[in-house]
């Protein structure tokens, strides 16, 4: 902040705050507003709201979406088979937790955030660097388990740049304890990340 | 307020500077902002005054509602919006107000 500059700004925020963030699955899908449509265009390809291009993912998945204040947030689910709890969420995500714009501490403050609210013991199996929307990523692979309520989960996140921000997909998959994970959806999740684009320049990067 | 430390470049590049009000104490919002990786200012205003001054102070409420204002380099009152920030109407409002010098 240069001081010095003639005009200076102040936004003042009074803030009731929710040490709350409605980001994980159970929240995210309370927050959805139904299910939400794509075109497919001539080369069978998914286009949303005329800015995400990427290959539609089989029909059990149910595509949702939900407004997170200003961000864009495209989520699919899908109901596995098993216990209540069996679910996978596969989503692209335009504001992930943490704010740096370097992928390596993005990730770090990613994790300080994800599942917060459910209290789970949280594992990184996997660190690698990836290519994502063109460019570099960074894909993690955890899983985490909650004994006393008896679930786990495994949870793949992809970090990828969009002009000068970062960017995330994730899969999250829940189960009971005694529950295989489906790691097919893992293979889906791959798809719809090598097959996402973005057919215009963000709102950032036109600001 | 993450969102906020999101868009500190953008900010920046504007010419704004943002500050976090709240009627919590300061070692609860010392605690909070290193939570969540907070470089910004956080200020304390457990007398509420700040509240009152800018009428987000209900009576018996012990804490703020929530607004965003956006003060220009006169201290005139140019943005006011109640609820969760609208980073992007924000954005765009810094933009114009830069544009046009900061003068109404």
């Amino acid at each position: 902040m240069n001081r010095n500059c003639p005009f200076l700004f102040c936004i003042l925020l009074a803030v009731i705050y929710m040490l709350h963030d409605p980001a994980t699955a159970r929240e995210a899908l309370a927050q959805t507003s139904g299910q939400t449509q794509y075109r497919v265009n001539e080369n069978g390809k998914a286009v949303y709201q005329d800015e995400f291009e990427f290959v539609p993912l089989p029909s059990e998945w149910e595509l949702l979406s939900h407004a997170e204040g200003s961000d864009t947030v495209i989520i699919f689910y899908r109901k596995d088979p098993g216990s209540s709890l069996s679910r996978t969420i596969i989503a692209y995500n335009e504001e992930p937790y943490g704010y740096s714009r370097q992928l390596e501490e993005r990730a770090r403050e990613f994790m300080n955030r994800f599942l917060w609210d459910a209290i789970m013991q949280q594992q990184i199996l996997e660190q690698k660097k990836t290519r994502a929307l063109g460019g570099e990523g960074l894909d993690l692979v955890i899983e985490a388990k909650d004994k006393i309520d008896g679930k786990k989960v495994r949870a793949e996140i992809v970090f990828a740049k969009r002009g000068e921000r970062i960017v995330a997909f994730n899969v999250t998959q829940w189960r009971t304890l005694d529950e295989p994970f489906d790691l097919s959806a893992f293979d889906v999740f791959s798809r719809f990340v090598g097959t996402f684009k973005t057919l215009k320049k963000s709102f950032y990067e036109n600001l | 307020m993450e969102g906020h430390q999101r868009n500190l470049y953008l900010y920046e590049r504007f010419n704004a500077q943002v500050v976090g009000v709240s009627r919590d104490d300061v070692t609860t919002l010392k605690y909070w902002g290193k939570g969540l990786g907070l470089t910004f200012p956080l200020l304390s205003n457990i007398t509420a005054f700040l509240g009152d001054s800018f009428a987000v102070q209900t009576d018996g409420n012990p804490v703020f509602n929530r607004r965003t204002v956006i003060v220009d380099s006169k201290g005139i009152i140019r943005y006011v919006k109640d609820g969760s920030s609208d980073f992007k109407d924000i954005l765009l409002f810094l933009k114009k107000l830069s544009q046009e010098g900061g003068h109404p």
